[in-house]
């Protein structure tokens, strides 16, 4: 028999509440404006930056992004956003 | 983040050259200490460009021996520094001071001389006596101010066309506005008074001269109606003598207008769309230079209107210089038979303007209409008392 995940209080409570999970729990959000812009909030830092390829390591996983002339518009200690022309989003999950 | 980017011009921020094996660390380090880091950049394999704000660098200095990379300030940005660049600039502050001060000095004088009232000879005549009495280019304003009633009571004296003159000084312009004088028309020896019109005599007062027609006769356009050619007889010779005279007198007669108007039974009338295409320029003297537009421009069945303004009057006195904003309105163009009264009332208000001209305020006499293909052709009379006297000067 397999081990039984348990859920956190915090993801019951919210599921309880009707309150967007996002809210209440410090997943990684990302907002995408066409290929141009990516937001990432809550993540847990550079893995690699590169011109065409930058790597973010989040609570879940790896988020690799693929493009040319990529740049890192801002970065402060939740928060990045890469700049460019984004070809690929690649998910790793580490769990 | 331009709030973030207006905040670090105002305190200062450098563009920094990282130099290092461990770039991502490094970068991590600073956001996790919480700087705020933008317009990161690769430049190669082992360098980066960063911007942060000045007062960061200290920190940035102790992460990166933690990292082993080198930290370089490539160039300094922001309020402050350029601030730091203008005080050591004497020069430059001593020119702009200057220049202003010159402008100040300069504005100070009169360089132009608009004379409203006169044209030609005369306005050439006025400016040699204003440049007599000290008004010309180049003159002090604060001068002009002193001597002003002055020169513009000299100025009427040695001007005798003008009745009036007035000198308003507004800025660099001095504006001399002149009332030309109008003269009286010659006393007239003799004349005829010959009929204006078509029309029958209902009225006639002689003031002077003899009457060549009576109350209730026809007259045509151009016949005499009062002669100013008078036949006396010497008492003492007992001779008829020709006595020329200036007649005059009242003759009132009954005339008659014919007023013609064709209105069409089918018009085509424009619907402007709320569709507009709005283009702001700048004319300076014939360039135009384009501003701004809004809209896309329709290329056929289209309203332009024009609305312009010159721009500040003081300092621009031939309006050399002015804002022009065009708009194009697309329309529609609609297609409409009239009904009778419809024509009728479009008539009646073409020959209000008319009647406005000639003075008719009476009800028409008669109205006639034809019909010719898609028009209808009216023919409208009025009936009017009216003195048709007008006087000939020359007897031939």
């Amino acid at each position: 028999m397999g081990q039984r995940k348990k859920v956190p209080v915090a993801h019951k409570l919210a599921d309880f509440l009707d309150i967007p999970l996002d809210t209440v729990i410090d997943w990684p959000r990302m907002t995408l404006s066409g290929n141009k812009n990516l937001t990432i909030i809550n993540h847990r830092g550079v893995i690699e930056y590169d011109q065409t390829l930058v790597r973010i390591n989040t609570r879940f996983g790896e988020l690799k992004i693929s493009g040319s002339g990529l740049t890192l518009v801002s970065a402060v200690k939740d928060e990045v956003v890469v700049d460019g022309k984004i070809n690929q989003l690649e998910w790793i999950d580490w769990r | 983040m331009n709030l973030e980017r207006l905040v670090s011009f105002f305190s200062g921020y450098l563009q920094l050259l990282v130099r290092g094996a461990h770039l991502e660390k490094f970068l991590n380090l600073l956001t996790s200490s919480g700087l705020y880091l933008w317009d990161v950049k690769r430049l190669g394999v082992e360098v980066m460009q960063i911007k942060v704000r000045a007062h960061a660098f200290l920190r940035i200095r102790r992460v990166a021996r933690q990292t082993h990379t080198t930290v370089k300030i490539y160039q300094k940005k922001g309020w402050p520094f350029i601030r730091r660049k203008l005080v050591r600039r004497k020069i430059f502050w001593i020119g702009a001071i200057s220049l202003i001060v010159f402008l100040v000095y300069l504005s100070s004088f009169v360089f132009i001389i608009k004379v409203n009232g006169f044209e030609d000879g005369e306005r050439q005549q006025l400016l040699i006596n204003l440049s007599r009495l000290g008004l010309k280019p180049g003159a002090p304003r604060r001068q002009l101010m002193q001597r002003k009633s002055l020169i513009e009571r000299e100025v009427m004296i040695h001007t005798p066309g003008a009745v009036w003159l007035g000198i308003t000084i507004r800025g660099i312009v001095a504006e001399v506005q002149v009332v030309k004088r109008k003269n009286a028309p010659k006393a007239v020896d003799s004349c005829d008074i010959v009929a204006a019109k078509d029309g029958v005599i209902t009225k006639m007062v002689v003031i002077r001269g003899v009457p060549a027609v009576k109350e209730g006769d026809i007259v045509a356009r151009g016949d005499l109606l009062i002669s100013g050619v008078e036949w006396l007889t010497n008492p003492e010779t007992g001779e008829l003598e020709k006595r020329e005279v200036a007649a005059s007198g009242i003759v009132t007669a009954k005339v008659w207008y014919d007023l013609e108007t064709v209105e069409p039974k089918i018009v085509w009338y424009p619907e402007v769309n709320q569709d507009f295409f709005r283009e702001y320029r700048l004319r300076w003297g014939h360039k135009l230079l384009p501003l701004i537009s809004f809209g896309r421009r329709p290329l056929h069945n289209y309203y332009w209107s024009r609305w312009r303004r010159p721009l500040y009057q003081g300092r621009n006195p031939f309006d050399s210089v002015e804002i022009i904003k065009d708009t194009w309105q697309k329309v529609i163009w609609h297609r409409k038979v009239r009904s009778r009264q419809e024509i009728e009332r479009s008539v009646k208000n073409n020959l209000g303007e008319k009647l406005k001209k000639l003075d008719i305020t009476v009800a028409p006499s008669t109205q006639v209409s034809t019909q010719e293909g898609n028009c209808i052709r009216y023919m409208t009379t009025y009936e009017k008392m009216e003195d048709i006297a007008k006087v000939l000067f020359s007897r031939n």
